[in-house]
């Protein structure tokens, strides 16, 4: 992929990341940006595990929804 | 177990987080659901996408200068709103002061006070009639957020 292209889609992926909704986009800064655990993340938001894992879940689709609006 | 109990799992899956009961279970599914199947593809590929990605943390003097920046633009913000407010009071108590006056003299023709009071009225309609156009573009606008931007 050429350069500009790359920078093309992380500047596409940053815009969809901004139009999450404030406790999606934490958890995915929390997750990709930050490199934390699944433990580290349930100790910081106060939740059990299965909750990091499932709100990961729906920010990530969230973030794949968006992702393919902005295709569009 | 159904395809929407399974699809959090996901996650935990690729992540690398998920107890090994869940995960054997998760794989036998996977292997005979290809909307699951699909997904974890499609997640995975996101995934890889965003760790190439880097989230640069600010230093502290680009943190200082952005709050610098903010509170200047609150103290000028702040600053303006005081001068518009103190404007408009001056200048319409003024205005009252001057046309009570005019109003109350007989030697000023009576053309001029009828011209001046249909002055005033016309610039209150006009005031209004804005103000309301202002009011309901601003329900139906759908642009307004991507001008501002």
């Amino acid at each position: 992929m050429l350069l500009a292209q790359r920078n093309e889609r992380r500047e596409r992926v940053w815009r969809a990341i901004q139009a999450l909704s404030a406790p999606r986009r934490e958890i995915i800064v929390m997750s990709h940006f930050q490199g934390m655990s699944y433990k580290q993340m349930a100790e910081a938001l106060e939740v059990p595990i299965g909750t990091v894992m499932s709100r990961l879940h729906y920010a990530r689709q969230a973030l794949r929804r968006e992702l393919t609006e902005q295709e569009q | 177990m159904s395809c929407g109990d399974y699809r959090p799992m996901i996650t935990g899956y690729l992540d690398g987080e998920l107890p090994p009961p869940h995960k054997a279970r998760l794989e036998e599914h996977l292997a005979s659901c290809s909307e699951c199947a699909r997904e974890l593809a499609e997640l995975a590929e996101l995934k890889k996408e965003l760790s190439q990605m880097e989230f640069k943390e600010p230093t502290d003097e680009e943190l200082e200068r952005y709050w610098r920046g903010v509170y200047n633009r609150l103290e000028r913000g702040v600053g303006w709103a005081l001068v518009s407010v103190g404007a408009i009071l001056v200048l319409c108590w003024g205005a009252f002061q001057l046309i009570e006056e005019m109003m109350r003299d007989p030697d000023v023709a009576l053309a001029l006070k009828v011209g001046v009071v249909a002055l005033v009225i016309g610039a209150v309609i006009l005031f209004v009639s804005i103000l309301r156009e202002r009011l309901a573009l601003s329900k139906v606008d759908r642009y307004s957020r991507e001008v501002k931007r």
